[in-house]
């Protein structure tokens, strides 16, 4: 059996939790896919192969070249 | 171009409208067919329907506001920001990305910026409202123009 304390400290955390969710971020850029993506970067040499439906977020500045 | 159900940068069986905004011109097009886009850094190819909001800087670079029944280019233009999305089959062969997107597809880039810069600036972006966007480049400690 959990004490008071230990409640308050769940229902904090579980608030502190829910406030990350907030869409208050900042982000530079975001990509959504319904269907099939298959792409591949090949600045970081890395790749990505979606079915169904996908949304990303970038929380960084592109690089320009 | 227009009979083959083509376009290039946003020229060809396509239209689009630019509506004048706070500092800022937008271009919203959109293309039917195969849609060819030649941007270095946004180079591919989508075939079917596209929709595109560009934002760039108010300028004499910048096209006049109005409707274009074919088209109008932004490839030579700063742009800012970029909404995209695209219904059909998308092909992208740029530094970024190289791949294929079949189905619903929706980019959107708020900003581009080189290692070597760095910048400061105000963007209110409404795509369902182009002429309330509001564009100001501020210059530290100097508040934004």
């Amino acid at each position: 059996m959990i004490g008071w304390s230990q409640e308050v400290a769940a229902i904090t955390l579980l608030f502190v939790l829910l406030s990350a969710c907030e869409p208050a971020q900042l982000y530079l850029a975001n990509h959504t896919v319904i269907g099939i993506n298959a792409k591949v970067n090949p600045e970081q040499g890395n790749g990505i192969l979606v079915i169904g439906y996908d949304r990303t977020f970038e929380p960084a500045l592109r690089r320009v070249t | 171009m227009i009979v083959s159900g083509c376009s290039v940068n946003g020229v060809g069986f396509s239209t689009s409208e630019v509506v004048r905004a706070n500092g800022a011109v937008v271009i919203l097009t959109t293309t039917f067919g195969g849609a060819l886009r030649t941007r270095p850094d946004d180079a591919g190819l989508a075939i079917g329907y596209t929709k595109t909001l560009a934002v760039a800087p108010d300028s004499s670079a910048a096209p006049r506001p109005g409707d274009y029944l074919f088209g109008v280019s932004a490839a030579d233009l700063p742009l800012v920001a970029v909404i995209r999305r695209v219904i059909g089959i998308d092909f992208g062969l740029n530094s970024e990305m190289v791949g294929a997107t079949l189905g619903f597809s929706e980019d959107a880039t708020f900003a581009r910026v080189s290692p070597d810069t760095s910048m400061l600036r105000h963007l209110v972006l409404l795509p369902d409202d182009p002429a309330g966007i509001e564009l100001r480049f501020c210059q530290k400690p100097a508040p934004c123009e």
